[in-house]
């Protein structure tokens, strides 16, 4: 009998490579599989017990703390290692919520979109599939947008002028800025932000335009956390790693593969749950719409993305390396793809346009 | 109860969950204190913060053990929040001292304000 390097695994460790469970569907598994790891390697839970919310909190006989911290490692050893992960996102989220109440100083957004994803998650099913995540991805915009609108320090600049010179002392944005009149730039940046904060939710409430709210919403946050230099703690791969449901094509897509036909258990370990269909064709091709494929590196960064080892091996990065290194190496190697949607998109275009003008 | 029932109860909790996110995001817009709502860094205020406890001047340490602030420092969400927490602070955990405390703070880089605690 033929060792498969599956039966290598540990059986423990079984419901770690898989991305299928009986009531959530393959994006959601790996975004809460993915976040409980990065939790865990990066101690996403920095609340002392200082100055609760509540006044019943102020107590010093009850470990309030210790407790909510040991809830939310057992919530993620649940999330990857059995198939509970429901439960494991319901013990994760309801803990990061509980440490928020504890700590006054410590309110985070990045740990309450955190929690927000965690609970959102071990309350879907079968039935709402991803609605409820798509529908927190939407209000969290939204939220955004309707503070800022009203703020009149979005719009003369203020609040930009404060945040790039006087807060990071970014030289670039004081020597671009300065060739404006006034405080005309910065005024441009938060009207941008606005503007942008309203069409991501837009463009992401129709299945159509989702690819264009995942291009401008990725596009827009990574240029933030690069400009400022920071990752603002998990928020941004909470962000990206929630960006996984506006992906279409997740589960019902092919692949074949000579080497996989050989070794399909290996590709299995690989690639996660996805269907393999091991058929005799030459080379690495996947089925992306009706008439389009992908083949070799296009094919491999569209299977990347939906492989729960890949979003692992990235949080693992994270961990050796410095975040912001990781995240911009990961752009880069997506560069190619990004341009070859790019390319796809303006040639879409030119059609449409020669419909239109026979 | 049916199985059809035990399904929609969690996504009823989860609808409900996102509701209230819903609510809190537009009744945030109109209060001074903002926390629990979806916009990071929508002001920056930076803040000077001096405090006389018991008639001691507090350090900078002193400051993070007793309110988690510095005695420099940036705040981005609003200053009410600041004030809240130093005001539950003294009137829940700290209220067997005698505190005199300024906070120097400015929004968005506008002109500096004051704001003393006890009011």
């Amino acid at each position: 009998m033929a060792l498969s390097p599956m039966s290598l695994i540990p059986s423990y460790l079984s419901h770690l490579f898989s991305a299928t469970h009986r009531s959530l569907t393959p994006q959601l598994v790996i975004i809460a599989r993915f976040l409980a790891l990065l939790t865990l390697l990066h101690h996403y839970f920095p609340f002392p017990f200082r100055t609760p919310f509540f006044t019943f909190l102020i107590t010093e006989e009850i470990p309030y703390n210790l407790i909510t911290r040991y809830v939310m490692w057992m919530g993620c050893l649940l999330v990857l290692l059995t198939k509970h992960v429901r439960l494991g996102t319901a013990a994760c989220g309801l803990s990061l919520w509980v440490g928020l109440l504890l700590c006054r100083s410590c309110h985070s957004n990045a740990h309450m979109y955190l929690a927000s994803i965690f609970l959102v998650i071990s309350c879907s099913n079968s039935l709402t599939k991803n609605r409820l995540l798509q529908a927190q991805v939407i209000i969290l915009y939204l939220g955004a947008f309707l503070v800022k609108v009203i703020d009149p320090d979005w719009w003369n600049g203020n609040y930009f002028e404060t945040l790039m010179i006087r807060r990071h002392h970014l030289a670039w944005y004081s020597k671009v800025a300065a060739l404006f009149s006034g405080q005309l730039f910065s005024a441009f940046m938060g009207i941008f932000v606005i503007v942008i904060e309203l069409l991501i939710p837009i463009l992401l409430l129709r299945k159509k335009w989702w690819h264009y709210g995942l291009a401008i919403a990725l596009t827009f946050h990574t240029v933030m956390i690069i400009m400022m230099n920071i990752t603002f703690g998990p928020f941004y791969f909470s962000l990206a790693a929630s960006y996984l449901i506006f992906i279409r094509h997740f589960a019902n897509f092919s692949l074949h593969n000579n080497f996989l036909h050989r070794y399909p258990n290996f590709g299995r370990f690989l690639l996660g749950d996805i269907k393999v269909s091991t058929t005799e064709s030459a080379k690495l091709q996947t089925s992306f719409a009706a008439n389009t494929r992908f083949s070799g590196y296009f094919a491999l960064v569209f299977t990347l993305v939906r492989t729960p080892l890949a979003w692992y091996s990235f949080a693992l990065l994270t961990w050796f390396f410095h975040p912001m290194n990781c995240i911009i190496i990961g752009h880069l190697l997506l560069l190619p793809y990004y341009l070859y949607l790019l390319r796809r998109w303006f040639l879409n275009q030119l059609k449409f346009r020669r419909t239109l003008i026979p | 109860m049916s199985k059809v029932s035990i399904q929609c109860i969690t996504p009823l909790i989860g609808g409900l969950y996102l509701m209230i996110q819903l609510f809190s995001s537009i009744y945030i817009c109109f209060t001074p204190t903002k926390f629990f709502f979806w916009a990071p860094h929508t002001t920056q205020v930076s803040y000077q913060l001096s405090a006389e406890v018991n008639g001691k001047d507090l350090s900078n340490r002193a400051l993070i053990q007793r309110y988690n602030l510095r005695k420099k420092g940036w705040e981005a969400h609003a200053i009410e929040n600041v004030k809240q927490q130093i005001i539950f602070h003294e009137q829940y955990i700290g209220f067997n001292d005698s505190v005199n405390l300024t906070l120097t703070y400015s929004v968005n880089g506008k002109a500096p304000q004051k704001w003393h605690y006890p009011q």
